[in-house]
C-alpha cells in the first residue's frame, strides 16, 4: 500500500490501534460513579507523541437486566469495546451481582474456577487483550482496607497506574490502511447534507476502499425509500444472502417504525424537512444513503448485527443500528471501528469514547457558528467559482486530515474536549 | 449561498436552488463537474433549497434527482416550476388510480372546475374525507391544478396549494403522514380521524 499508517501494533492479536488509551469499563451501569471516582485521578493524564492518548471512562446505561438477545447484544458492545484496536489495556469495574459482573468469591471456593464464570474477563483473556479486574461486592481481602468500595477504589487506581506506564513505552510501527476500519455516519442533516456533504463522503469512502481499507456504515432507519441505491450496491448473483440479510432488515424497519408511528409523533419526511424543501422520503434517503459511496464496483460485503465484530479485509460492511447518533456511533466503534466521520448539516458536538469522530460539514454558516465542533469543512464556493468537481474537492481535502488523525498528528476536536460518549443498544425495555 | 439552480446528476430533471429565486427572472443551472449548463426562466417564486423542474415533465413521469427516481408527477408540471409534494407522490411503482379506489380521495365537484380556479367547500366541492367533512361554511380548501370535471373525485394530486389553506396543524400532519404510510403499505387508518 502506498500510505503509510504509524499505529500501535497489538501483540498476539494480528490488529493495529491509531490510539492507545486506557479504559475503565464499568461492567454495569451502577457503579458509573466509581468509575468516575477511578477516573478523576487520571483525567490529566496524557502520553503519546502527540499526548494523544489519555484514559478514558466508558460510561453507559447497560449491564443489567437485559432480555432476550438484548442480553446477548449488550455483552458483545462491552466485550468488542474493551477488545477495541484503540485500547491498550481494560480495567473492568464490577458490582457483584450485574448480569456480566465477576461474582464475589465465597471462602473456601476455587479462585480459578470463580474467575472463569466472569465471561467478560474470561474472553477479553482470550483475545489476548490486557484486562485487570475489581468487584465492589468482593469481600476485604487486606487489612489496610475498611471497605471493600475503599479496596476496589484504591486496587482499580493501582491497575490503572500500571497500564500507563505499559502504555507509555509502545511506539507507533509502520502498516498499511488494510488494517483499519472506518465508520461513517450522519447527523443533524439539513438540505446542505443530501446536496453536497453526504456525495463527498462518497467520494471518500470509495477511495479508501481502494486503498485497502474497511469502511462500516450503520442507521438502518435511513435506508427506508432509498432501497434502490442499496440494492444497487449489493451483488445478487454473488451475495444473494446479502440481498436477503438487507430486505429482512428493512421489513423489520417498517414493522417497528409502523409500531411506534403513534408516539413517534412525527414521521418522514418531518414537517421540518418539508418545509426545507424535501418532498418524499426517497429523496431524503437517497440523500443521506450518497455516503455510502458512488462506485459500483465496491459491493456492501455483510450485513453485521450491532456490535458485531468489522472483518478487516477491505470492503463495505453494512451494520444494523438504531439511527440515533451515539448508539450508531457506539455500535460501529463496539465491531473495531478505529475512527467515524460524520457529516452534519447545523452541527453536532457527538465524540466517541475509543477512537476520534470527524465532523464534516459543507454549510458555511455552520461551520462559521461552531468552529470548535465542525473538523473538517468542505469549501462548495471552489465548485462554483473554480469548476472544480466535487470528488476531486473532498478527497483533497478530506483524505490527507483522516491520515493524519490516523497518525496521531491531529486530535479530532471531540477529543480535545474530552468527548467520552458510549452506550449499549436494548430493544426491549428493561425490568 | 448563490443564485443558482444546482443539479446533481445529468440525468435529473429537478435542480435544487440554492437561494431563495423570484418569478420572471432567469437563473443559471449548474452541473455538479461541469459549470453552467443553461438557464432557466421562473413561473413561480423558488423559496431556498426547494426543487426547481428543469424541462417540462408530464403527468406519471418519474422525478429523478441524484439520478434516483423520487416521485412522481400527479399533474403536468412546467419548466421551471417549483416541485414539491403538492405536485409529486412518492411511489414510482404505485398506480394513481389505485389511490382512488381505495379511497384516499378529498371529496367530489359539485361543477365543472377550470384550472385555477379556487376550491371552496359546498360552493364547488363537497368534502368526503373524514378530516375535513365537518369543516363549516366555505372554507378554501385548494387551487384546481387541471380542469376538473363536475362529480369528478378531488385528491391530493389535482388540486394544489393546501398546505397553506389548511396550515401545519395536527390534523393536516396526521393526514400527510397517513397519506405517505397509504402509499407505503397500501392502508390507511381512518378510526382515528
Amino acid at each position: 500500500m502506498e500510505e503509510a499508517i504509524y499505529a500501535y501494533r497489538r501483540k498476539g492479536r494480528k490488529v493495529y490501534g491509531i490510539r492507545n488509551h486506557v479504559l475503565i469499563l464499568p461492567t454495569t451501569a451502577c457503579v458509573n460513579r466509581i468509575a468516575e471516582i477511578i477516573w478523576d485521578e487520571f483525567k490529566d493524564v496524557r502520553w503519546g507523541e502527540n499526548k494523544e492518548n489519555r484514559v478514558v471512562l466508558a460510561r453507559h446505561s447497560g449491564g443489567c437486566t437485559h432480555i432476550g438477545f438484548d442480553e446477548e447484544i449488550a455483552f458483545n458492545t462491552l466485550l468488542g469495546l474493551a477488545s477495541h484496536p484503540n485500547i491498550y489495556g481494560v480495567l473492568l469495574i464490577s458490582l457483584g451481582c450485574g448480569q456480566f459482573c465477576k461474582r464475589p468469591l465465597i471462602e473456601g471456593e476455587n479462585k480459578k474456577l470463580n474467575l472463569s464464570e466472569f465471561k467478560l474477563y474470561d474472553r477479553l483473556l482470550k483475545r489476548g487483550v490486557k484486562v485487570y479486574w475489581i468487584n465492589v461486592q468482593e469481600r476485604v481481602m487486606f487489612k489496610k482496607y475498611k471497605s471493600s468500595l475503599e479496596q476496589a477504589i484504591d486496587l482499580g487506581k493501582k491497575f490503572v497506574e500500571r497500564m500507563i506506564e505499559d502504555a507509555k513505552t509502545m511506539e507507533r510501527e509502520e502498516t498499511g490502511l488494510e488494517h483499519f476500519v472506518m465508520g461513517i455516519g450522519n447527523g443533524a442533516s439539513d438540505p446542505t447534507s443530501g446536496l453536497f456533504t453526504n456525495s463527498a463522503l462518497g467520494y471518500v469512502v470509495d477511495h479508501f476502499i481502494h486503498k485497502g481499507g474497511t469502511v462500516v456504515f450503520s442507521q438502518t432507519i435511513e435506508m427506508l425509500g432509498a432501497e434502490e441505491l442499496v440494492f444497487r450496491k449489493i451483488d445478487r448473483n454473488k451475495r444473494k444472502h446479502v440481498y436477503n440479510k438487507v430486505k429482512r432488515l428493512l421489513e423489520t424497519a417498517v414493522v417497528l417504525k409502523e409500531a411506534l408511528q403513534e408516539y413517534l409523533g412525527e414521521s418522514d419526511p418531518t414537517p421540518g424537512n418539508i418545509r426545507s424543501g424535501i418532498s418524499t422520503l426517497t429523496e431524503k434517503s437517497v440523500g443521506t444513503m450518497l455516503k455510502i459511496g458512488h462506485d459500483p464496483s465496491i459491493p456492501i460485503k455483510d450485513v453485521l448485527y450491532f456490535s458485531q465484530k468489522i472483518p478487516r479485509n477491505g470492503g463495505l460492511y453494512l451494520m444494523d443500528s438504531p439511527g440515533m447518533d451515539i448508539f450508531s456511533i457506539s455500535g460501529m466503534i463496539a465491531g473495531g471501528a478505529h475512527l467515524v466521520i460524520f457529516t452534519t448539516g447545523m452541527g453536532t458536538p457527538v465524540g466517541s469514547v475509543a477512537g476520534p469522530v470527524l465532523k464534516v460539514t459543507t454549510n458555511k454558516e455552520t461551520f462559521e457558528k461552531m468552529p470548535d465542533i465542525i473538523d473538517i469543512y468542505i469549501p462548495t464556493e471552489e465548485i462554483f467559482d473554480r469548476g472544480k468537481k466535487l470528488k476531486d474537492l473532498s478527497i483533497e481535502i478530506m483524505y490527507p486530515k483522516i491520515l493524519k488523525v490516523m497518525n496521531g498528528e491531529i486530535l479530532s476536536l471531540a477529543e480535545q474536549r474530552g468527548h467520552m460518549d458510549f452506550d449499549v443498544r436494548c430493544y426491549w425495555p428493561r425490568a | 449561498m448563490r443564485r443558482l439552480i444546482y443539479k446533481v446528476d445529468s440525468s435529473d430533471n429537478v435542480g435544487t436552488a440554492l437561494d431563495y429565486l423570484r418569478k420572471n427572472e432567469e437563473y443559471p443551472i449548474f452541473e455538479e463537474g461541469k459549470g453552467i449548463i443553461g438557464k432557466v426562466k421562473l413561473k413561480t417564486d423558488i423559496p431556498k433549497w426547494y426543487k426547481v423542474s428543469l424541462n417540462k415533465i408530464y403527468e406519471d413521469e418519474d422525478i429523478i434527482k441524484f439520478g434516483f427516481p423520487i416521485g412522481k408527477s400527479v399533474i403536468d408540471i412546467d419548466k421551471g416550476v417549483v416541485v414539491h409534494f403538492t405536485n409529486i407522490i412518492l411511489d414510482p411503482d404505485l398506480d394513481f388510480y389505485s389511490l382512488i379506489t381505495k379511497g384516499f380521495i378529498l371529496g367530489d365537484a359539485l361543477t365543472d372546475i377550470k384550472r385555477g380556479e379556487i376550491i371552496k367547500i359546498r360552493k364547488n366541492f363537497m368534502p368526503i374525507h373524514p378530516l375535513i367533512k365537518d369543516f363549516k361554511g366555505r372554507s378554501r380548501i385548494g387551487v384546481a391544478a387541471i380542469n376538473i370535471g363536475g362529480s369528478t373525485s378531488i385528491r391530493l394530486g389535482n388540486m394544489v396549494d393546501i398546505t397553506r389553506r389548511l396550515g401545519w396543524n395536527e390534523k393536516y400532519r396526521r393526514m400527510v403522514r397517513d397519506f405517505y404510510r397509504f402509499l407505503r403499505l397500501g392502508l390507511i387508518d381512518f378510526s382515528r380521524m
